[in-house]
């Protein structure tokens, strides 16, 4: 049975993509409507679509017969940057050049991306949440599994681009712009260019193959810079790489107060001089270090909250300081993962890139993220914790940054706020978290 | 693909002008081509359009419910395709007045979770209400002649608005009119052809039927069977009437007598003559005027051999989808609802319900002889046809009794001989079978009829009720230019069966009662009701709609608590002066280029101060949005510090 729906399903993909690649939107609506007045046209009495459909299939007959002959001679230079933001409109720019001897008008580009069709392997095995639900005919049927398994690596979605008239044997440059959806990394296979139809409904692409990668960063929201009460802690032997930062007993300069900083370090006379604090500067073993911790445990109910709370690591991640201070992310992949930055060391765009690759764990224990931090407690100036479940596990988690007394802010990313609200209650939590709506997280963020 | 301005709304006028809603046409097309005239739009959210979704959804089932109710069934998918531009009216409204150009379509009905709803991708939904809305104008089905001209029309206005821009206009042109042309060539062989297909498997169906000599629907019978079914109290049939109703109803009539059975030759059915949807004609206009009766029978097998009474001309039903009918006047339903309501228009006093053949004067051999030597002991060759019937009638009434025993079969080579000779007593199949063989020897044209009888009138339904028991035969003589009824058996048939009544039987009446009406629900004609209910749906759908749409409001306000419309006056500002001074020098702004960022580019380019600019920008900026609070001071201050920059005049 399994194997049958996976056969049909990936067949019904080839078709649809054949499809897309030969009819226009147009074409396929078209389509349609010839069908359904085909159905209904066929007994003449009883209503007028017997009229309708003639017409229907004519246009589509002749339009078919047109696009055999079409032919779109163009070649295309891409300009890709490295990365993108998802959720912010984005603009890369083509060089299309006209080889041919006769002027082309009516052309339109589309980037030919990764099509990527979901294994056997994969499609056999049910998701997580299916796994925990009854049987029923939506799960026997397995449309959802497909679904979710094609939706995974859809980054982007490009439009046809139509292109201005280009003279022959010419050049022209050309803007392509588009929305990336998903953070990760975008395949581009090829392009595509195409001409319609005098009716416009068919078209024949002609592809060229083109490879490029583009990686899309998380989304990124206005985030505050975090504030945590917090002293700096000795960090015995430096912190290796990391710039002329810190202090040790040997004082080296005077310099402004920021956040973290001891209150024994305060140079009382020159601030007394200034408008502000002064501290006194020393040698490099002396430094606020925190940490960003990243719930990644999830199922695919609660996948988008996922993605929602990589979006405000990131956020966080990009507005802060990092100048004085270092900043560790903290997360369990396929096994524990520790990156630094500041003072120095990676820059914030590394961290933004290995955010943007950073998967989703369906399974594995909990308890691995809660050990990964009790490792560094020590070090750590403050935490910043981001989740988007609860329960006993990450209840443990956080009795244990309460019970440490680590300088920390939570911040818990749900749906509905009153549900997780009973949910904390029945669990006990009495940690002071800062909900973030799955809606409303731009402007609960600056809350943090 | 795009919709060409003014598409929607000379659709709408199309789709009015063929359904015969032509004013609602036009006020739906004002009401969505205005959209285009009017700036301001609503803002609304993904949850808006969902809660938009879920008001046209309600408008949707509310729709149906009212079609269920208020029409017949045979129409329900029409009426619901015809009435779709309306339903789906929220949806395209909300798209057109909204800032969005595309429209979620999804749920929160049925979700858990408040905020958890089901959605499709945002989509362009003008153009599939475009789509729909020709689809009902095809399903009005108006047979106008101005239909293709008109699809043909608007098809191709959509078509030149997104046409293949590579290929010059006259081709598109050339393309389209052979479309049309082929298009007009093509429908009309389509329908011809569907007409030749149909008429082509009907006659095939009629010759296969006739080889086989079995016609499905019992065109022969033998004896016995009525007497089986006499025993049964199930009620088959009940019939309104507003005066007294038919006491006979008609169901088969047959002509050959052969070995015991009743044959009809006549077996091909022709389709009865559809004179509207839901009307058939049994014999040609003109119409005389005539009584009405309702019959409701069940057929559960949705086909079946439908009553009548006899002389009917014409019959209305909203629940029998297809019907035939043979030379005799048998009625055949061919699709139907499980409970037929048909309304039968009869004139008793209708010379011609058809002609008989010679089939209606046949004896068979082997009873000739006794037929002949029993009509000479009942009446004198040179009597008139009516004196014949009389003295028949006499004659049974006189010699014969009614049984439905028939144990005793007597020494005669036939069971008609034994009856005529011996017996002398029997049913009513027995009776009818002589009358009308008997009347043959006269020469009158017969026919030999079954049926049912009406007598039994039910206080509880309101209506005469049927049973099984209440099965007939009888005889039908044509003299004097018209069928009429000899009815020779015994008449007290009617109490002997009602003996045999079982004593359960006013239960059973009630469940029955109980069974008809949930019947009647399930198919739709459950009539005293539909007020009722098409109220109670309209009040409902009203609650839901305000529910929905006070959550619309709701949201509204929460978002925008004291939201106070701010109105900026235009002013005269000196710093555009130095915009269009500074255009002059490096040339216009690049598209979606800050104004901010094009007089660095500008200041960096010609070495001008680039801060000074911008704080005369800033200020400029505050004399656009905050006027009321620009003092004189501040206004010169700008024209002072915009001066420097111009060229002396």
């Amino acid at each position: 049975m399994t194997r049958v729906l996976y056969f049909i399903f990936k067949q019904s993909s080839h078709l649809k993509l054949y499809i897309d690649s030969r009819m226009t939107d147009s074409g396929r609506l078209f389509l349609i409507m010839a069908m359904v007045s085909c159905f209904f046209g066929l007994n003449t009495d009883r209503s007028m679509f017997f009229q309708f459909f003639p017409l229907l299939f004519l246009v589509l007959f002749i339009g078919f017969i047109f696009s055999l002959r079409l032919k779109t001679d163009l070649q295309c230079t891409r300009t890709l940057p490295e990365t993108c933001i998802a959720g912010r409109a984005f603009t890369y720019s083509i060089a299309i050049t006209n080889s041919s001897d006769k002027p082309i008008k009516g052309a339109f580009f589309k980037e030919c991306l990764e099509h990527s069709i979901p294994q056997y392997q994969e499609f056999k095995q049910p998701l997580p949440e299916e796994r925990a639900t009854k049987r029923s005919l939506a799960r026997l049927l397995k449309y959802k599994r497909w679904q979710t398994l094609r939706s995974i690596t859809k980054r982007a979605q490009l439009p046809d681009m139509e292109l201005p008239p280009i003279p022959s044997s010419f050049s022209i440059d050309h803007k392509v712009h588009f929305l990336p959806e998903k953070r990760g990394n975008m395949h581009f296979e090829g392009y595509k260019f195409f001409r319609k139809d005098p009716l416009g409904l068919f078209k024949k692409e002609i592809t060229t193959k083109s490879q490029a990668n583009i990686l899309i960063l998380p989304k990124l929201y206005h985030a505050p810079q975090l504030q945590f009460s917090g002293s700096r802690k000795y960090h015995q032997g430096g912190l290796t790489a990391a710039g002329d930062h810190g202090d040790s007993e040997e004082f080296i300069s005077l310099r402004e107060y920021m956040p973290g900083d001891p209150l024994k370090h305060i140079d009382w006379k020159s601030s007394a001089k200034t408008t502000g604090l002064i501290v006194k500067q020393y040698k490099n073993e002396y430094f606020s270090r925190y940490s960003l911790v990243l719930d990644t445990f999830c199922t695919e109910q609660n996948l988008a909250l996922f993605e929602d709370a990589v979006s405000v690591a990131a956020s966080i991640l990009m507005v802060q300081d990092l100048g004085e201070n270092v900043l560790d992310l903290l997360f369990v992949g396929d096994k524990c993962y520790t990156e630094t930055t500041g003072s120095g060391l990676s820059e914030q765009l590394h961290m933004l890139k290995i955010l943007a690759s950073v998967q989703p764990k369906f399974d594995g224990d909990f308890s691995d993220l809660t050990n990964l931090i009790k490792g560094h407690a020590e070090l750590l100036s403050g935490v910043m914790v981001i989740l988007f479940s609860v329960d006993e596990a990450r209840k443990e988690l956080l009795n244990f940054i309460t019970a440490s007394r680590i300088p920390c802010k939570i911040a818990l990313l749900c749906e509905e706020r009153e549900q997780v609200e009973k949910e904390l209650q029945q669990l006990g939590i009495n940690t002071p978290l800062q909900l973030l709506e799955q809606d409303k997280i731009a402007e609960q963020l600056m809350s943090l | 693909m795009k919709i060409p301005p003014f598409y929607i709304g000379t659709t709408l006028l199309f789709w009015g002008m063929e359904s015969n809603n032509l004013l609602l046409g036009v006020i739906i097309a004002v009401v969505l081509e205005s959209c285009q005239f009017i700036k301001e739009k609503w803002t609304l959210s993904k949850d808006d359009f969902i809660r938009i979704s879920d008001l046209t959804s309600v408008i949707f089932i509310t729709a149906i419910g009212l079609i269920l109710l208020n029409k017949e069934p045979i129409t329900f998918f029409r009426n619901t395709t015809i009435w779709l531009p309306v339903i789906l009216l929220p949806l395209v409204i909300a798209q057109l007045y909204s800032t969005n150009d595309k429209i979620v379509i999804g749920t929160q009905i049925g979700s858990k979770k408040k905020k958890k709803s089901y959605q499709h991708a945002p989509m362009d939904f003008s153009f599939y209400y475009v789509i729909l809305a020709l689809f009902a104008t095809a399903a009005a089905n108006s047979r106008s002649a101005y239909f293709f001209p008109g699809i043909a029309f608007l098809m191709g206005w959509l078509l030149f608005y997104n046409r293949g821009k590579s290929f010059k206009i006259h081709t598109f042109i050339a393309t389209l009119v052979v479309v049309f042309a082929a298009g007009y060539f093509g429908f009309q062989a389509m329908e011809k052809s569907h007409h030749y297909l149909r008429k082509k498997s009907w006659e095939m169906m009629r010759s296969y039927y006739l080889n086989r000599f079995a016609d499905p629907y019992k065109a022969n019978i033998a004896y016995g069977s009525t007497g089986r079914l006499k025993q049964s109290g199930t009620i088959v049939i009940r019939v309104f009437s507003l005066t007294s109703p038919p006491d006979l109803l008609k169901e088969a009539s047959y002509t050959n007598y052969n070995s015991a059975a009743w044959r009809n030759p006549h077996q091909l059915f022709d389709a009865a003559v559809l004179t509207a949807e839901t009307e058939w004609e049994l014999i040609p206009k003109p119409h005389p005027t005539g009584l009405k009766t309702t019959i409701e029978q069940n057929l559960p097998k949705e086909k079946g051999l439908l009553v009548r009474p006899a002389y009917s001309f014409r019959i209305t039903s909203p629940n029998l989808f297809e019907l035939e009918r043979n030379k005799a006047g048998t009625l055949k339903a061919l699709d139907s609802a499980p409970v037929v309501t048909t309304d039968f228009f009869y004139n008793r006093n209708k010379p011609v319900d058809d002609i008989p053949d010679q089939w209606n004067t046949f004896l068979p051999k082997h009873e000739k002889e006794t037929l002949t030597k029993v009509a000479q002991t009942i009446w004198q060759i040179d009597d008139s046809k009516t004196a014949k019937l009389s003295k028949l009638s006499s004659y049974f009434s006189a010699n014969f009794s009614y049984t439905l025993e028939l144990q005793n079969r007597g020494r005669q080579t036939s069971l008609l001989a034994n009856f005529l000779l011996s017996t002398k007593e029997g049913h009513c199949e027995l009776f009818a079978t002589a009358t009308t063989l008997l009347l043959r020897t006269a020469n009158i044209p017969t026919r030999y009829v079954t049926g049912f009888a009406v007598e039994e009138y039910s206080k509880l339904e309101g209506c005469y009720v049927v049973r099984d028991r209440h099965a007939h035969a009888w005889c039908e003589a044509y003299i004097n230019g018209k069928w009429i009824t000899v009815d020779n058996t015994p008449a007290n048939w009617q109490d002997q069966d009602l003996s045999n009544r079982s004593f359960l039987e006013p239960v059973s009446d009630f469940l029955s009662f109980l069974k008809q009406k949930y019947k009647r629900f399930q198919i739709g004609s459950e009539q005293n009701y539909d007020t009722l209910l098409s109220i109670v749906i309209i009040i409902l759908a009203l609650i839901l709609i305000y529910r929905i749409y006070r959550r619309l409001q709701l949201q509204k306000d929460e978002k925008y608590p004291n939201k106070q419309k701010r109105i900026f006056i235009p002013q005269d500002s000196p710093f555009t002066l130095l915009e269009e001074w500074l255009i002059e020098v490096a040339g216009e702004r690049n598209h979606n280029e800050q104004m901010s960022t094009w007089l660095r580019r500008v200041c960096s380019s010609n070495q001008l101060p680039y801060q000074e600019i911008l704080k005369l920008y800033q200020h400029h900026q505050k004399l656009r949005f905050d006027a009321e609070h620009f003092s004189e001071a501040e206004y010169q201050k700008l024209r002072d510090g915009v001066s420097k920059f111009l060229p002396s005049q």
